[in-house]
């Protein structure tokens, strides 16, 4: 697989691994028919997360595009975290084979699935406000319609 | 088994991926597949392990170690001292083992 240097770097030494105890939010997506499975811990204090930590069971890219995710959320408001995309993530790594641009898909929907725990947890929006809010979408991919 | 290749063994780690595993041991001069040169390049599991009914996060942690007639004994003590590093760490990594553990299934 033809990783750039970045890539390899996170892999090798990924940032902000393990797990939060008292997170504020927490989100699990992908499932193990993909080969990727990727678990976000939020701590947010005051909407801001000061926070993150993440487990990912999957391939080099799964475990770079998690670990810059983290580094790239940590600090920022929950809305500039919710802005976060899957383009920003496959530009910190200075980019990502094609076949693999799915893992960073993945990281971002971690991020709004982690969000959107937070959310819940609080009760103070209906269930169709954090969907619209965090832009939760069912997962789809070419191995799970397969 | 009087007919097999006997310098090759396809090991599967629970909990942890196989690219993952092939990286790390590439990054310490292993040379391993997680699959045969024929799917190679596929990111899908070995239909072969699929096919006798391992489940899809077990058939993607198989690793493929072949050792031929000039290997020694020292290269199969420096696998092995570094696959035991290197499966720890991702399993540490993984959500997978972290559920295993807590809840003991």
């Amino acid at each position: 697989m033809d990783y750039s240097d970045k890539v390899v770097e996170h892999y090798t030494n990924p940032r902000n691994v393990g797990k939060i105890e008292d997170a504020s939010g927490v989100g699990e997506v992908g499932n193990p028919v993909c080969g990727d499975i990727m678990k976000m811990f939020l701590k947010i204090e005051n909407n801001i997360i000061v926070d993150v930590k993440f487990k990912t069971f999957g391939c080099g890219a799964a475990i770079a595009s998690s670990s810059i995710s983290t580094e790239l959320i940590k600090g920022k408001t929950i809305e500039e975290a919710l802005k976060l995309k899957n383009s920003d993530v496959v530009k910190a790594l200075d980019g990502l084979p094609p076949v693999k641009l799915h893992c960073s898909v993945l990281a971002e929907e971690a991020i709004h699935e982690a969000i959107a725990d937070y959310y819940r947890k609080e009760g103070k929006m209906t269930e169709e406000e954090i969907k619209e809010k965090c832009s939760l979408k069912e997962h789809s991919c070419e191995h799970c319609e397969g | 088994m009087e007919k097999r290749l006997p310098g090759n063994s396809n090991i599967s780690f629970r909990f942890i991926e196989g690219e993952g595993l092939l990286l790390n041991l590439d990054l310490k001069g292993i040379c391993a597949s997680s699959g045969s040169a024929c799917t190679s390049g596929s990111l899908d599991p070995s239909h072969v392990l699929l096919a006798i009914g391992l489940p899809h996060e077990i058939a993607h942690g198989s690793l493929r170690i072949s050792i031929g007639k000039y290997n020694t004994k020292e290269e199969v003590d420096y696998l092995i001292e570094n696959l035991v590093e290197i499966v720890s760490r991702l399993r540490e990594m993984s959500p997978l083992w972290e559920k295993f553990i807590e809840g003991g299934k």
